[in-house]
């Protein structure tokens, strides 16, 4: 409030209360008796009622210029992301002839698929056998299969587990958390009170929970899908031409783009070298909350051997100065294997984005 | 909030992309406005906007109409702010897009890391009262940015905001009551600093 005085003395309500009162006055949140005090004031006071006008004008104004829309397009990015483009068509193809009330079997089955798939990722990846890879992708109906299996023989212990959470009184509401935050949450309770007897017999159930835990922003409803390979990786002297061509139609990038993934080119020495000590300084810090996280989380076991391998390819990779630096096409799932690998813990990360092309990691290893 | 929310939900479950852009439009602003507020930084907000969408997308079928969408949908989005800024703690971020061709190579090396809109020097060139107002809400106490956020420019009620804050009413009436006398104090000498 302004530091003119009112001099309105025959009101209840003196200036300085009616300014406390002014924005629950706003809001709607005085109760009757306050309000028609509240009003009685501001009715013969000319200050404070020029006040209000201004308070409101000011509300009015933060709420146009506060709300920000972005400048790309979300929507399509999202509606065209493969990952949904593929969840889209499966849900449209299971909702023929169905209520929506009847797809809970259908959720059920699709979280415990959701542990299995990892599983077998986790088996997969641990036990070094990157060749059978292409097979469990083409073996979704047998996993979804040897889902069923699981659920059935499991029982509603996912709900148990729910019932626990929820009368543990943690939330009023499960839906008022994280969907995603939720499964690793009820996981944490579950492994040693809601699944004992998945703990107890089944380890690679486990596995399971860990790695669901670990990649759970990753995970989709219905599946998870390992890394996308880089399919149409170019040579590497020919990245710059490629991103150039006619036959990718993004037109300009290359220059955009040829400092940076130049293996000789500037773009890094000028620009990243002292980025680069920065960044290894910073990481090199130590950082509780980091190593907390890093710490409840199960490392995918993929050696630097395997990130070479045509699964994870990176776009790029050369020698500079003391680092190797890979570049690869950025992907959520490919952000969490890098980062939580442990072979990659020397490793520094910059995304790098290009409005026409995407979105980009860039890693340096320190060799 | 949308009329017949429940029912666009349960369309967008059935694979909808109709009913899915109808709750996206409606929340697209709030998640993109939460994330910029809380990073700082518009490549980042958008994002952390996409991956919001997409996760929303996927978890559609587990909202179960215990709490508001919009409680819901909210917590989604500072759940993958925070993972996005732990992540991040280890990386940096260099923008791209910026790159004019008919710059010389040199001044392309000169592309800062930071966010250009978060530059001071760049929002009072802009000078507009968005802009200033926008500076004024990312310079708030991060507690007193949500709630400015969520009740001022989304329209939250205190109740909504004291479960998802999981604060008490007072609390968060006090709150907002002393972000907004800071935020009306900041752009009353912003615009008579820029007149």
């Amino acid at each position: 409030m302004s530091n003119k005085k009112c001099n309105n003395l025959s009101s209840a309500v003196s200036c300085e209360r009616a300014d406390e009162l002014m924005y629950d006055y706003i809001d709607g949140t005085l109760t009757e008796t306050e309000k028609a005090a509240f009003e009685a004031h501001i009715a013969e006071c000319a200050h404070c009622t020029e006040e209000l006008e201004q308070r409101r004008l000011f509300l009015k104004a933060l709420s146009d210029g506060g709300r920000l829309e972005p400048k790309r397009d979300i929507l399509n990015a999202v509606l065209n992301d493969p990952e949904i483009v593929k969840l889209a068509e499966k849900r449209r193809t299971k909702s023929v002839g169905k209520d929506v009330e009847k797809l809970l079997p259908v959720r059920r089955l699709n979280r415990i698929s959701r542990y299995l798939v990892p599983v077998a990722a986790a088996v997969v990846l641990v036990s070094g056998l990157t060749m059978a890879i292409p097979f469990l992708r083409d073996k979704n109906d047998m996993l979804a299969i040897d889902a069923e299996m699981l659920y059935n023989a499991k029982g509603n212990a996912e709900d148990e587990a729910y019932a626990m959470y929820d009368s543990e009184g943690k939330t009023d509401s499960r839906d008022c958390i994280d969907p995603i935050e939720k499964v690793g949450e009820t996981n944490a309770t579950a492994s040693n009170d809601a699944f004992p007897d998945i703990e107890k017999e089944d380890t690679k159930s486990n596995v399971a929970e860990k790695v669901n835990e670990a990649c759970n922003s990753a995970v989709t409803d219905t599946e998870y899908e390992l890394p996308k390979p880089v399919t149409s990786a170019p040579a590497a002297n020919d990245i710059s031409t490629n991103f150039d061509s006619a036959e990718t139609g993004v037109p300009s990038t290359g220059m955009i783009l040829s400092p940076i993934l130049s293996a000789t080119g500037s773009g890094f020495k000028s620009t990243s070298i002292d980025e680069i000590t920065e960044v290894a300084k910073e990481s090199n810090e130590s950082d509780a909350e980091y190593e907390h996280y890093r710490e409840n989380t199960v490392e995918y076991m993929i050696t630097s051997e395997e990130l070479d391998d045509e699964e994870y390819a990176p776009l790029k990779s050369f020698e500079f100065e003391d680092y190797t630096v890979y570049v690869y096409e950025y992907s959520i799932e490919l952000e969490e294997i890098l980062i939580n690998n442990a072979e990659m813990q020397n490793a520094h990360f910059i995304t790098a984005r290009c409005s026409e092309t995407g979105r980009y990691m860039i890693v340096y290893v320190k060799n | 909030m949308l009329q017949n929310e429940n029912e666009i939900i349960k369309k967008a479950c059935l694979g909808d992309n109709d009913a899915f852009e109808k709750l996206y439009s409606e929340y697209e602003s709030m998640v993109y406005s939460t994330a910029y507020y809380m990073t700082k930084n518009s490549e980042d907000a958008a994002d952390i906007s996409q991956d919001v969408f997409i996760k929303v997308y996927k978890s559609l079928p587990n909202f179960r109409g215990e709490c508001k969408f919009s409680s819901w949908i909210y917590r989604v989005c500072v759940n993958t702010v925070n993972d996005h800024m732990r992540k991040h703690k280890r990386q940096k971020t260099v923008s791209l897009s910026v790159y004019d061709e008919d710059s010389d190579e040199e001044s392309q090396l000169d592309i800062p890391v930071e966010d250009i809109d978060a530059l001071p020097e760049a929002a009072l060139e802009k000078s507009n009262t968005q802009e200033m107002i926008k500076k004024a809400i990312s310079e708030l106490p991060e507690d007193m940015r949500t709630i400015v956020v969520l009740r001022d420019i989304y329209g939250y009620s205190y109740d909504e905001l004291c479960r998802i804050l999981s604060l008490k009413e007072g609390t968060v009436k006090s709150r907002i009551n002393r972000a907004r006398n800071i935020l009306k104090e900041k752009l009353s000498l912003m615009f008579s600093e820029s007149t």
